[in-house]
């Protein structure tokens, strides 16, 4: 490998890591903060993602608009739709003990997943079933390196969310209760946090992330109703990889895991896609509880 | 004794003396031993029930949602007529088309062309779409005794073991590319070829296949692989083929969308090499790519021409609500119904075993001879793509050979 190939393959897999770990970041804290596999997040990805190839394919005619203005006015609108989810499917579990309610979410969110893909094959009936939007800006050029410009805004924006995250939860009295009911839910109960409203914020906050990911997809490459699932399960990698509830873990686990993709894509793309599950057998084996899980 | 049987005879109805009792058994089994054997062809038929599933949702309905409508096009074009004039039996019989769709899921499929076969009782299968989902389904024609008329599917897995209910019209998935590579080495200026395909049945196969033609016609493979079908980042190989410095780089992917995020990495990554041959380019791909896919070569199942075969096929795609170049595949749906007339005609009749014969002999030309369907030993057909070149957001086709080299032109990197 030259020299020059070897650095663009780094920063390819810190790019895709990037993006990985946004929404991995959202499963993490739907499951740290109430307990809950959502399986039906890579679905929330995929319909955020086609809700900006909607927008971007309405508006096209009018006029342009930058689809990653769109992905900023999708986000919200999943903030809603997480809450909304969860107070129609998650929080009627709650009061079961922890082992039914863990099975029965896993359930429920699989059972969601299911139904958001075939009622977005069905919508798909008549358009075309992948979308996509053409946007392209200019790659930025450095000797012989490549740095694709629209993956650089993504990783610009994740590092903004994260950050903007990392504020909200240290600084604002809401993020403080959402860790606060992560570290410890009755202890937070009894200090007077309403984890009730505590867990939908979660979930409204880990859905926008997830539909700005899809966002990203659309942009970077396309969506189709059946890509919700396997990517569910590369961002489970990623959250039990970096450790469960553990945000630095994500970030470092998405990074892990983009590079493995990276490298091995380069040299047997057809491993590529099996990277994600070797590298959270070895981590596992080698720290049970994921990178840093406590 | 006598009395005893007369008695427990008339328990069921009149009373029947042994003579007569012998007489109506006799005829019960004479009349049971015809029956399996003739009883199909005795059954007065009043029409040619054909039985198929298509992807109308799922994976694939992006590249055949349409042809549910062409299907009906055609059959409603044969019932104008009458139907189809069935010499064996001296009728002409209109065509019923029962339709099911199999969600782009082999299982799916299959499941329904076993209902087919056992509760609609068509007469015959067309095959559903892809290599993929045919695989499952000949299991229905083998185990119901129904010629399949496959359709899109020629991926070599399913002609390694004789089948003598199956046969295609396309040629091996290994010559798809045989008129793109033809039309490269002709127009000369390519020397290296870096190669990818979806890893599945077909796509692998066309792949291979183009391989070893670019090697026959005295140019080189540089860089050949295999991406997993859940492949969404391409940047990793765009790299390594960036690495081997090809002139030509060509993806196999099916559904084509698969596609655009490989292009759309290689045109960010700076892969600029001459030509860009994109196996399947239907309207998602072209749409996500806009200006890039300027040039890029590309490949339909039919040419531009002015044949009575092709002012049909244009019009039957009209009448099904699209333009050909939108759904390629359709040149392929029209080859099977060829294929279906010519097998029942000669055929004349719908036994399972009649129809299946006659469908291996299949043997006509199309497109004022520009082409001839023929049935190899295998089950193969002759049908491969004619190669095409994107311009002004739509596939020109490059046919005939001589004309295709004065128009393509190289895409030298302009993405």
């Amino acid at each position: 490998m030259e020299f020059t190939t070897l650095v663009q393959v780094i920063i390819n897999g810190v790019l895709l890591g990037g993006v990985y770990a946004l929404a991995a970041f959202g499963l993490s804290l739907i499951f740290g903060v109430s307990g809950v596999l959502n399986l039906a997040h890579g679905e929330f990805l995929m319909v955020g993602g086609m809700a900006v190839f909607l927008l971007f394919d309405a508006l096209q005619n009018v006029w342009y608009v930058n689809p990653f203005i769109l992905v900023a006015v999708v986000a919200p609108l999943f903030f809603l739709v997480g809450l909304v989810f969860e107070k129609a499917l998650i929080q009627p579990l709650t009061q079961r003990k922890e082992h039914v309610r863990l099975a029965s979410a896993v359930l429920v969110t699989l059972g969601a997943a299911l139904v958001i893909e075939d009622v977005a094959d069905f919508a798909s009936r008549g358009s075309q079933y992948e979308k996509s939007v053409d946007f392209f800006i200019p790659s930025l050029v450095i000797g012989e390196i490549y740095l694709e410009t629209n993956k650089l805004v993504m990783f610009g924006l994740v590092l903004i969310l994260i950050v903007a995250l990392f504020i909200f939860l240290r600084f604002t009295y809401v993020g403080l209760a959402v860790q606060a009911v992560t570290q410890n839910r009755r202890g937070a109960l009894l200090v007077g946090v309403n984890t009730t409203r505590i867990n939908a914020i979660a979930f409204g906050i880990g859905t926008a992330l997830a539909a700005v990911a899809g966002g990203f997809e659309v942009i970077n490459s396309m969506v189709a109703p059946n890509i919700g699932l396997p990517l569910t399960l590369k961002y489970l990698c990623i959250v039990v990889m970096g450790g469960l509830g553990s945000f630095l873990g994500v970030a470092l686990g998405g990074v892990i895991i983009g590079l493995g993709e990276s490298f091995l894509g380069f040299f047997y793309p057809a491993w590529s896609q099996t990277v994600a599950y070797l590298l959270l057998v070895t981590v596992l084996l080698i720290r049970p509880k994921g990178l840093f899980g406590k | 004794m006598s009395t005893r049987n007369q008695n427990d005879t008339h328990q069921f109805g009149e009373i029947i003396t042994r003579r007569k009792f012998i007489t109506l058994a006799s005829a019960a089994a004479a009349g049971m031993a015809v029956i399996p054997l003739g009883g199909s062809a005795m059954a007065a038929k009043t029409e040619i029930v054909i039985g198929a599933t298509l992807s109308q949702s799922g994976r694939f309905q992006g590249i055949i949602r349409p042809f549910g409508k062409l299907l009906q096009v055609w059959a409603d074009g044969i019932n104008a007529k009458g139907g189809i004039y069935l010499h064996k039996i001296n009728k002409t019989l209109p065509i019923r088309l029962v339709i099911y769709d199999d969600q782009s899921s082999p299982p799916t499929a299959l499941k329904f062309y076993e209902r087919l076969a056992a509760v609609d009782k068509v007469d015959f299968f067309m095959g559903p779409f892809t290599s993929f989902i045919t695989n499952a389904a000949l299991q229905a024609a083998v185990k119901h005794k129904r010629p399949m008329f496959m359709v899109e599917a020629n991926d070599s897995a399913m002609f390694e073991k004789p089948n003598r209910w199956r046969a295609t019209g396309l040629s091996p998935a290994k010559t798809e590319y045989t008129r793109v590579v033809q039309l490269l080495a002709k127009k000369g200026g390519v020397k290296t070829f870096a190669l990818l395909s979806r890893d599945s049945l077909h796509e692998n196969q066309a792949m291979e296949g183009f391989g070893e033609m670019v090697k026959k016609a005295g140019m080189e493979v540089v860089y050949q692989k295999i991406a997993p079908k859940d492949t969404r980042d391409f940047s990793s190989i765009i790299l390594a083929m960036k690495q081997s410095k090809p002139d030509v780089v060509f993806i196999e992917w099916i559904p084509p969308p698969g596609n655009i995020g490989f292009l759309k990495q290689a045109r960010g990554l700076g892969l600029n090499p001459k030509d860009v041959v994109v196996g399947h380019a239907p309207v998602p791909v072209i749409k996500a790519l806009g200006r890039s896919m300027e040039n890029v070569l590309s490949a339909l199942y039919f040419f531009e021409g002015d044949s009575p075969h092709h002012r049909e096929f244009f019009a039957m795609c009209k009448k099904a609500g699209f333009e050909p170049w939108q759904y390629s595949e359709a040149g392929i749906r029209y080859v099977t119904f060829k294929r279906i007339e010519e097998a029942l005609v000669t055929a004349g009749s719908l036994e399972p075993e009649e129809v299946r014969r006659a469908m291996w002999q299949s043997n006509f030309s199309l497109y004022n001879g520009d082409i001839r369907i023929k049935t190899d030993k295998k089950g193969y057909g002759t049908l491969h793509p004619w190669p095409s070149q994107i311009k002004n957001g739509k596939p020109v086709s490059l046919w005939p050979l001589s004309k295709g080299v004065e128009i393509f032109e190289h895409k030298n990197g302009q993405w």
